[in-house]
């Protein structure tokens, strides 16, 4: 498993659950304290990183 | 001394209203820049910065408008919702965090300097402890990246993105922090005393 990969484990999908505590299985996922805290269920947590994607133009005002 | 009675880090309250301190999850709204261009900003994780006072007082409508033609009575009306993202831990100490959203990487935290951020020792970052019940992982909030969007278009986002507060004492240790860097003075480089 490389870095990235262990990275994208700790975003949850948007479907799960609140309200529910993370469990199942643990993976390590870096630090000691993150290792400790972190428990996350295989299968539930989606490759989710922060992005800024173009998705369309905004019509240019005309200067005159 | 006096004993606090703040037990947790993290608390979740009711969503009646936008709180400091609130850890948002799953964050995705629109941004225009670069000019002409718009973008979809996608955050795993956010923490709203903006001052509980300012948006317990500037969230709620004034009842009692004077003159509607001259507009609606609102002194504490807030326009806008300031809220940073939370970057999970590992990236940050990768210096991959930005990437992403600004292209853009910056250098690894070597042992030491990562041990001062986890001891909220360095005036640029805010660690966030992991918290299982919450789903909270380690997170690291950059001072230098944060955003404002409208009031309404963020209160249209809130509630399905809301995880868990920052409680009390630790947020306004938050907040301090986070205007203490706002506020820094930079000053000049100077290499040999003049004047």
């Amino acid at each position: 498993m490389d870095k990235n990969q262990q990275n994208d484990e700790y975003f949850s999908s948007p479907t799960s659950d609140k309200s529910k505590p993370v469990s199942g299985k643990k993976k390590s996922i870096g630090t000691k304290s993150t290792e400790e805290y972190l428990e996350i269920k295989s299968g539930s947590y989606t490759e989710k990183k922060a992005y800024a994607k173009v998705i369309g133009y905004v019509e240019k005002q005309d200067s005159k | 001394m006096l004993k606090s009675k703040i037990q947790n880090r993290y608390e979740r309250h009711d969503c009646k209203r936008v709180c400091q301190g609130d850890i948002l999850r799953d964050l995705k709204f629109k941004a225009v820049k670069e000019e002409e261009h718009l973008f979809d900003i996608f955050l795993p994780y956010a923490i709203v910065l903006s001052q509980d006072c300012d948006l317990h007082y500037g969230l709620t409508i004034q009842t009692n408008p004077t003159d509607q033609s001259d507009g609606q009575l609102h002194n504490q009306f807030l326009p806008n919702i300031l809220f940073s993202p939370a970057f999970p831990a590992e990236l940050a100490k990768d210096g991959t965090h930005l990437y992403g959203l600004f292209n853009v990487v910056q250098d690894k935290k070597d042992s030491q300097t990562w041990k001062l951020i986890k001891q909220n020792h360095n005036e640029r970052y805010y660690f966030l402890q992991a918290h299982t019940d919450y789903q909270i992982p380690d997170l690291l909030i950059d001072f230098k990246t944060y955003y404002t969007l409208p009031k309404d278009y963020f209160l249209s986002l809130y509630n399905a993105c809301y995880l868990a507060t920052v409680n009390e004492l630790f947020r306004e240790h938050l907040s301090q922090r986070f205007s203490n860097y706002l506020n820094r003075i930079g000053l000049p480089d100077l290499k040999t005393p003049s004047g």
